[in-house]
């Protein structure tokens, strides 16, 4: 009995040491970047990286400067719409796609798959040219709308649901099937409710690539009031460049509304996940 | 949770639909694109003056300079042009030759712009060969040599003077790195990145051409490119690695105190004039070569490399009247004068040198207008420049040579790479 | 064929007309917004590009004879499989192992989890910005902490690594979530056999935990190895085209976009881009193989 706790308790520890140890080294950048945003420019490039408390204490106004020469408020509302549509798009199709995949029989289903599979393997820089002049040709540059279009499917998506369907149980269908309900109906009532926690997921992720997303955003919106963050973002890198105090803080800034976002999901998730494990 | 995700949701497509239809409402504004930071609050100090008189706003845009030619591509591809932009000598002829600006000459002839204002070069840089003007030019730069005189006096060497010879300059670096070894400091820098305001300006002065008069080939390859590059080896065995140089670059060296010297263009004085220390700086002449040994600088033995960018009109644009306008006033005397005062780039129109020269009190920028007495070249350009330019900055071209600037041999072989790179792309053209 | 054709049923027919009615938009989307434009990107391959795509000349097959015999070429799809060496594997494995841990009850559970999701929420500039200037020689954390002179991402034998690095960094938070997700749906009632019988921890993961959580790892390989494959951002923003180890480093959609819209020569590019697909499908079948073999579902 006594070995049996003892050996929980250094299991833990050992937990415990090694979730710390990484934590550190996903922090570390982030402590470094803002920091770096506390500095003069002279101050980032000393030799010594350890200078965290510089003589003439923190820069905070170099914040200050970025949030003036930028519309961030701008950037984030275009992010935040962008992020949002595509969300709701990709979970929408997705899961009508991941539930017939998953669960339905028809012909050519083989073949259509393949075609999911397929887009996954190509890179995305090969369509980026032909969408947009399609987006231009249909007057969408610098709109909302533009900078969803690529968003609107996602084999990626289709792909998660579709394992997210597949493992579910087989009886549940059958027992609806007897009391007398459609497809559609199983597929509303019963199905897609199961699979929050993968459906969770992918919102999470359409929203993180739609917010790293670069290269769209860059060409569709080239005006400083239509882009999103991570354009935003490079095209200050260009502007700044060897300037890295400003370049950092407004790295910092650009990151601030995901983690907010984040923080806000977080119950969401914790929320979707109980209660499917609840289920099962 | 779900009501507030509702609301939230609903409010967001609120806003999202009137940021939709709000574009629209608005009066038409001019979109400007250009690609350096520098110069964007001085330009749009400009364009507000000329809104000033004809009512129409003028939004400038800054691009860095890779995303800059990807998007007017993609723009003149089938999507939209900004309405105006920056040419530059690197792809203007691309875009003269499939029609891509505005033509000019009808405006030009209608509001009697003179055009012998301008530098000869710049213009013929951007009139097409049947007559047409294309844009016009909207500035010219030089080079000079930047050095920090706090590591001079700290190691106890003399300063550049406008009568240094490029093995003067070596001497003095030589005297930096080795006294300044022990605190991470060295002579000078510069990458193979750095060719208009650096290893171009030697190849010239030992008598080479990067690209001949024609733009059709090159003499790099050639004993006297060799001679110039042989001396570029020299000034780079008391440099900072290439590595280092490529990892941090070489305004950052310079500014974060590492580096004695290294030579840069007019369009970058304004970063080192708002820099930290930015009281150390100096500027003096571009150094020569003194390739018949007499001691003093001949004809011929001192090029400094100038570029000058054109305003241009995209062909397309809904508004080529405005544009025009635009294009005209941000060229006329008054504009280019503003433009040198302000210290934005040294005018397109000749003759300003002076404006610009005063336009940073504390610094002496006069090293850039004295450049203009020095032969000038224009930056080599051919009609599809990055094809060759990128390649022999990199392995296979200069590159292996900067990784071992010990060794003369492998800079030998680099010319002759280099000229074997730029025949071969101009043969592609 | 011999094979008299079954009358579908009703309810069979009804299935596939449901089914197709799901799939349409999807599918009809990829369509339109992916496969279009791949075909022309595939079309392009067969053309010398003129400028701003007009004047295009027709070359046949030479673009592709002069990309499979660049050393260029295959060297960078080389430098493309070993940066997917060191993401997937290590990327995988420790998402995993964090995973298992988070999912018990300890306390701190959330705020592990925001940490080490907190590199995914970060822009691809950002991220470079800050790794690159870490790995400087000269004015780095890591050479500054560790009083070392390593070129980090200018040595052409150590760069791939550190990309590789940066690459691990970015992507735990990711697989993590998702195994988290697929942890939650193993249900307890297998551990609480398993403890009672004695089990250990570690017996628990490997004879429980690892075959259960099968299909949620055979997606994230998967995925992530495309993933992989296709990496562009990280050599793209932290190295400089001017750095010696570039050539022992660039992917091979690096090049694609150097030739493609760098030098506007979109018909070689598209080249090599085809190379990458083509060999992207090799992978993909072979994983399809094998999820049979290696998946358990329901």
């Amino acid at each position: 009995m006594e070995s049996a706790i003892a050996r929980a308790r250094l299991s833990k520890t050992v937990m415990y040491i090694i979730l710390i140890l990484f934590s550190f080294i996903m922090i570390v950048p982030f402590a470094w970047m803002i920091l770096t945003a506390l500095k003069t420019n002279q101050e980032a490039i000393s030799v010594d990286p350890f200078y965290i408390f510089p003589a003439n204490g923190w820069h905070w106004e170099n914040f200050g400067k970025v949030w003036e020469s930028y519309n961030f408020l701008i950037l984030y509302k275009n992010t935040l719409l962008m992020i949002l549509f595509r969300v709701i798009c990709a979970c929408l199709t997705a899961t009508m796609a991941g539930y017939a995949f998953g669960r339905l029989r028809f012909p050519g289903k083989n073949f259509m798959f393949a075609l999911v599979l397929v887009q996954m393997m190509i890179p995305s820089q090969i369509f980026i040219i032909p969408q947009y002049l399609m987006v231009s040709k249909l007057g969408l540059l610098n709109t909302v709308t533009g900078l969803v279009f690529p968003g609107l499917v996602t084999a990626f998506g289709t792909y998660l649901l579709k394992t997210g369907y597949q493992g579910l149980p087989k009886d549940l269908e059958e027992a609806a099937a007897i009391d007398g309900c459609n497809i559609g109906q199983r597929f509303l009532r019963i199905m897609m409710p199961l699979t929050r926690s993968s459906m969770v997921s992918l919102g999470i992720f359409t929203a993180l690539f739609a917010f790293k997303d670069l290269m769209w955003p860059m060409i569709v919106c080239t005006r400083a009031d239509t882009t999103t963050l991570a354009a935003g973002l490079a095209k200050m890198q260009g502007q700044y460049g060897n300037d890295y105090p400003t370049m950092m803080a407004s790295a910092v800034l650009a990151l601030v509304p995901m983690i907010v976002i984040y923080v806000i999901f977080q119950k969401q998730f914790v929320e979707g996940i109980a209660t499917s494990g609840g289920k099962l | 949770m779900k009501r507030i995700l509702a609301i939230v949701l609903a409010l967001m497509m609120v806003m999202g639909l009137t940021g939709l239809t709000a574009a629209s409402a608005a009066d038409f504004t001019i979109n400007v694109n250009i690609w350096d930071s520098n110069q964007q609050a001085g330009l749009q100090a400009i364009a507000d003056d000329w809104t000033a008189i004809t009512g129409v706003p003028v939004k400038i845009e800054v691009i860095d300079w890779n995303s800059y030619w990807t998007l007017l591509a993609a723009g003149a591809q089938g999507g939209k042009m900004p309405d105006v932009f920056w040419t530059h000598s690197n792809t203007v002829q691309m875009y003269m030759d499939n029609d891509l600006l505005l033509k000019l000459n009808d405006y030009i002839e209608k509001d009697g712009v003179d055009m012998s204002l301008y530098y000869e070069d710049i213009v013929a840089l951007y009139t097409r060969a049947d007559g047409n003007i294309y844009a016009l030019p909207k500035d010219h730069d030089t080079i000079a040599l930047l050095y920090n005189k706090a590591i001079f006096d700290k190691y106890g060497v003399a300063y550049p003077t406008d009568d240094w010879t490029w093995e003067d300059m070596y001497e003095a670096a030589k005297k930096i790195q080795e006294a300044g070894a022990a605190d991470g400091v060295y002579g000078m820098a510069m990458n193979t990145s750095n060719n208009q305001d650096g290893w171009y300006n030697l190849v010239y002065d030992y008598g080479g051409q990067v690209i001949t008069d024609d733009h059709k080939g090159t003499t790099i390859g050639s004993d006297n490119g060799k001679a110039g590059m042989e001396m570029v080896r020299k000034l780079l065995t008391v440099g900072a690695p290439q590595s280092v140089v490529a990892e941090t670059g070489t305004d950052s060296l310079f500014q974060s105190d590492k580096v004695g010297m290294i030579t840069q263009g007019s369009w970058m004085i304004n970063s080192f004039y708002k820099a930290e220390h930015h009281d150390d700086y100096a500027w003096a002449c571009l150094p020569y070569a003194d390739v018949n040994g007499n001691g003093q600088c001949d004809d011929g033995e001192r090029w400094s490399c100038y570029n000058g960018l054109g305003w241009a009109a995209a062909f397309n644009t809904e508004h080529p009247d405005e544009c025009a306008s635009l294009i005209e006033y941000f060229c006329s005397v008054d504009a280019q004068k503003k433009q040198a005062e302000l210290g934005v780039t040294m005018a397109g129109i000749k003759g300003i040198s002076d404006e610009f020269a005063n336009a940073f009190p504390g610094m002496d920028v006069s090293a850039f207008t004295k450049a203009e007495s020095f032969k000038l070249y224009f930056r080599p350009y051919t009609r599809n420049t990055v094809a060759w330019e990128d390649p022999i900055q990199q392995a296979g071209g200069f590159l292996d040579a900067w990784q071992n600037p010990e060794d003369p041999a492998l800079m030998a072989t680099a010319c002759e790479n280099a000229q074997r790179i730029i025949e071969e792309a101009i043969a592609e053209e | 064929m011999a094979k008299p054709r079954k009358k579908r049923t009703a309810a069979a027919r009804n299935e596939a007309r449901w089914a197709w009615a799901f799939i349409l938009p999807t599918i009809i989307g990829l369509i339109i917004l992916n496969y279009y434009p791949a075909v022309e990107t595939v079309i392009q391959s067969f053309y010398k590009t003129g400028d701003f795509g007009m004047g295009n000349k027709w070359v046949g097959l030479a673009n592709y004879q002069k990309v499979l015999g660049s050393q260029e070429v295959w060297q960078s799809l080389w430098n493309t499989i070993k940066y997917a060496i060191i993401e997937v594997p290590f990327g995988v494995c420790i998402a995993l192992v964090l995973a298992v841990f988070l999912n018990k009850k300890l306390k701190g559970t959330s705020i592990f989890r925001t940490i080490f999701f907190l590199p995914m929420v970060c822009a691809p500039a950002a991220v470079a910005m800050v790794w690159r200037w870490l790995y400087n020689q000269q004015f780095g954390l890591l050479n500054n902490t560790f009083h070392t002179q390593i070129a980090w991402i200018s040595d052409p034998n150590l760069a791939w690594i550190s990309i590789g690095i940066i690459g691990v960094w970015s992507v735990i938070g990711y697989n993590m979530v998702l195994f988290i997700s697929g942890l939650q749906e193993i249900p307890g009632d297998y551990y609480e056999a398993a403890e009672i019988d004695g089990a250990t921890g570690i017996k628990q993961f490997f004879k429980i935990t690892v075959p259960l959580l099968s299909p949620t790892t055979f997606f994230i390989v998967q995925t992530r190895l495309i993933g992989a494959l296709t990496v562009f951002d990280l050599m793209f923003m932290v190295l400089d085209k001017t750095n010696v180890a570039l050539k022992k480093t660039q992917s091979i959609v690096y090049l694609f976009y150097d030739y493609a819209f760098t030098k506007s020569n979109k018909g070689y590019g598209a080249a090599v881009v085809m190379v990458l697909v083509v060999f992207i499908m090799i992978v993909t079948f072979i994983l399809q193989r094998l999820e049979k073999k290696l998946v358990f579902y329901n």
